[in-house]
């Protein structure tokens, strides 16, 4: 009876390792008859052409259509420029044949559904919106080498070739651990900048300049220091202004209070870990942490003393929250990422309209540091060579400057643009010069572009660590934070355990 | 005077029994009644302070969903995907909780804990290997492929809440039917089966509610054109907002057919989850 038993186990393990051997492998590649015959010099693709942008090129004889019936899918967040594309993907898939499948959710899930189809050797997902810290310095060795597809004499190049992406943005996007490879080009960039009330500071502009010397304004030459006193100036004399509190914040027990916290540590001049060159191309190993400085110390002491004066729920506040609240009319000031200007600006959703201006954030020791949000769209490395061609088809339409000028006057867009091309387009200067603009009312997004080219600058740009390991990272920093914000430990105590966790996460 | 105290007792328990239920009640249906009220207002009605339980309605946060957004499609992958598993565990699950209850082989009992252990591994520990079959017989972003899932789960649960409904059912009047000629299985189809009708439907619509609210398997295994509500719900918080009247509305529509269900089904809800397993 057992040896019948043990007999059964085995043909039911051996059935099933045979189910799931014979249905594996990789899907069988679409060959296409049709050679690639281009060669030579570079004509215009058919696709609508913008005066002042670089045009989409491929090698004369280049047939646009010769993936066609090849199925593309693109994960990505649910971000505006997702949606916009998605809008417009005909004009792609007409000039193509390919069709693309644009799936988007949190970037929780799509973080999750990369990971299984990487862990897979799968190509479910042939584009890849490719957050830096979450998905590039990760799987950087499943995503393919763009240098490789754009050296291919046979395909299209990027229009205007890497030169015209923000250069601090390619660097963050594309790159991993060194320049061998470019594995993602830059796709979206928000980024973190100031947002205030207009009317606001108008109204206690005489008053506060006779108490404290200087104008309430927020400004370029700001402080921390004297944003402090600000917002607390304002929280003080609420009861005869049109808001609650001075300033609002995103600091939820989340990726947002790290994002928050980082603007403060790096205009102190400290960063996470020693080494100082972990925000552009990224490491490996990180080395050790740098969170008992006394700079760092001294950021996260502020980092608390400034939460005491802000609106009590910006501790169960994200981006959105925050977002939310200061269209509300809650807030006079907020730490916000550029691309909500859109939503302040809109009626509909905001009481603040027409009241609203931005600035790059507030001065430390070190400058001004504003956190880089932005993301790169990548191809799949499992994917087989003719999808990959196919992608990188699509790669070259979704990050030109027209698409990217497509995404910021799309309504159900408005992101901003990667391209400095597109920034020097007269309709978008003018939008970003004059906030009642025509212009500006098309694109609402570009009222906080003249303060967010400033925060691009290298000078004023942060890049959080891009280390493998730096999801795990994140939640140590943000729980160690929330725990002090809830007065459960102190600053110093904070910093030991910040330094601590990622010591031993990093193995130094 | 003792009387009276009793009395008196008797009112203070029932207006403290009552005041409880009530808390416990508001605390339940507010937010149900909140959001279906919220999804009837325009974005800026919802906001609104002090909030107003007196207002025109307006369907617009339906009408748009269901007309620009692709929301039929995503209520109709929820119904096949939901629909299907419940069908395919019910009916297997049917076949053999009765071969479990009135079968008599060696090693029954653990058989029947080794199916039901299955049903205790946490789904995230089952997505991964599940991601791999799966991706082996391209069924990642297929309804086909959610069902299976579904099914994986929803199976042990079916097969062992049938297996105890038929198991506390004497087996005398099935024998008595065999003795005037009747087959196995015309006594199983028309002398067990209708007794735990009751049963088939509690479990039934356990199934169906494991399905129709899975969030986890659904935003794993779909895929653009497969996703079900649950996913869809999530899709409506951005990186730059969230959509509140459009999310208030689909929680509507997700809850709506459980509640419709629930209550057609109420009396036999009660009776099957108190006969079996659950008690």
């Amino acid at each position: 009876m057992k040896k019948k038993f043990l007999l059964l186990l085995s043909c039911l393990a051996i059935l099933s390792l045979a189910l799931v051997g014979c249905g594996g492998g990789e899907e069988p590649a679409q060959e296409n008859e049709q050679q690639n015959v281009a060669t030579g010099e570079l004509v215009a693709g058919p696709f609508e052409e913008v005066e002042g942008l670089p045009v989409i090129q491929a090698p004369e004889g280049f047939d646009w259509k010769q993936f066609e019936g090849v199925e593309l899918n693109l994960i990505s967040e649910n971000t505006p420029p997702s949606s916009a594309l998605a809008a417009n993907i005909g004009e792609f898939e007409e000039a193509t044949g390919i069709k693309v499948n644009i799936q988007q959710m949190d970037l929780g899930t799509l973080v999750q559904k990369v990971g299984l189809d990487f862990g897979a050797n799968s190509s479910k997902y042939h584009l890849v919106y490719a957050d830096p810290y979450q998905i590039l310095a990760k799987y950087s060795s499943k995503l393919a080498n763009l240098n490789e597809l754009n050296g291919d004499p046979s395909l299209p190049k990027i229009p205007g070739g890497l030169d015209d992406f923000i250069q601090s943005q390619l660097e963050i996007d594309g790159y991993m651990g060194s320049k061998d490879n470019l594995y993602a080009l830059p796709y979206d960039a928000p980024t973190m900048v100031l947002a205030y009330r207009t009317d606001i500071m108008e109204a206690i502009k005489e008053d506060f300049k006779a108490e404290y010397g200087y104008d309430p304004t927020p400004n370029p030459e700001m402080t921390w220091d004297q944003y402090y006193e600000v917002a607390s100036y304002i929280t003080d004399h609420a009861d005869e202004l049109d808001v609650k509190y001075g300033t609002g914040h995103q600091a939820k027990q989340y990726d947002s209070l790290m994002c928050d916290f980082s603007n403060i540590l790096a205009a102190n001049g400290g960063d996470y870990f020693k080494n100082r060159d972990l925000g552009g191309i990224g490491a490996a190993n990180p080395g050790p942490a740098d969170m008992t400085s006394p700079e760092a110390i001294k950021a996260i002491k502020f980092y608390d003393k400034l939460l005491g004066v802000a609106h009590p729920a910006s501790k169960s506040w994200d981006w959105n929250g925050l977002a939310e609240a200061f269209a509300a009319g809650e807030v006079a000031m907020a730490p916000e990422w550029h691309e909500f200007a859109s939503m302040f600006e809109n009626p509909e959703q905001s009481k603040v309209a027409g009241n609203v201006a931005w600035t790059v954030l507030p001065k430390g020791p070190a400058g001004s540091a504003n956190i880089f949000g932005g993301t790169g769209l990548a191809i799949n490395e499992n994917a087989p060579d003719e999808e990959k061609k196919a992608a990188w088809l699509f790669m070259v339409w979704a990050t030109s400057p027209q698409a990217q000028l497509m995404i910021l006057e799309s309504p159900v867009g408005g992101a901003t643009p990667s391209r400095t091309s597109v920034y020097e387009l007269p309709k978008v200067k003018t939008a970003m010069e004059d906030p009642s603009s025509e212009e500006a009312k098309a694109m609402p997004n570009l009222t906080s572009m003249s303060a967010t080219l400033e925060a691009w600058k290298i000078e004023n740009s942060y890049g959080r660590p891009k280390i493998p390991m730096w999801p795990e990272a994140d939640t140590i920093i943000f729980t160690e934070l929330s725990k002090m914000l809830a007065d459960q430990q102190d600053p110093e105590a904070t910093a030991e355990a910040i330094n601590e966790q990622l010591n031993t996460l990093t193995g130094n | 005077m003792a009387k009276d105290k009793l009395t008196t007792r008797k009112i203070v328990t029932r207006v403290l029994i009552l005041t409880a239920l009530t808390i416990a009640m508001v605390w339940a249906l507010l937010p149900i009644v909140w959001m279906v009220l919220s999804s009837l207002k325009t974005e800026a009605g919802m906001f609104s302070m002090p909030p107003k339980f007196i207002f025109k309605p307006t369907f617009s946060t339906y009408a748009f969903m269901f007309d620009e957004g692709n929301f039929g499609q995503f209520l109709n992958n929820s119904l096949i995907a939901a629909g299907s598993s419940t069908v395919v565990a019910l009916l297997l699950g049917t076949f053999g909780g009765y071969a479990l209850a009135r079968g008599n082989y060696r090693g029954k009992k653990h058989i029947a804990f080794w199916i039901i252990s299955t049903r205790m591994t946490p789904i995230a520990a089952a997505i991964v290997p599940l991601y791999l079959i799966f991706a082996n017989f391209h069924l990642i972003g297929s309804t086909f492929g959610l069902v299976v899932a579904y099914t994986t789960f929803n199976l042990p649960f079916a097969l062992w809440m049938m297996m105890t409904f038929f198991a506390e059912l004497p087996p005398d009047m099935e024998h008595a039917a065999m003795v005037d000629g009747a087959t196995k299985f015309q006594a199983f189809y028309r002398i067990a089966l209708p007794q735990v009708a009751p049963g088939l439907v509690a479990t039934g619509i356990l199934c169906l509610m494991f399905a129709w609210n899975d969030f986890a398997f659904a935003s794993v295994f779909t895929g653009h054109d497969t996703q079900t509500i649950p996913v869809a719900a999530s899709l409506l918080v951005s990186q730059t907002g969230i959509a509140w009247g459009q999310a208030m509305a689909t929680g509507t529509v997700i809850i709506l057919p459980m509640v419709i269900a629930g209550l057609a089904v109420r009396k036999y809800l009660v009776r099957g989850l108190s006969m079996g397993a659950v008690k």
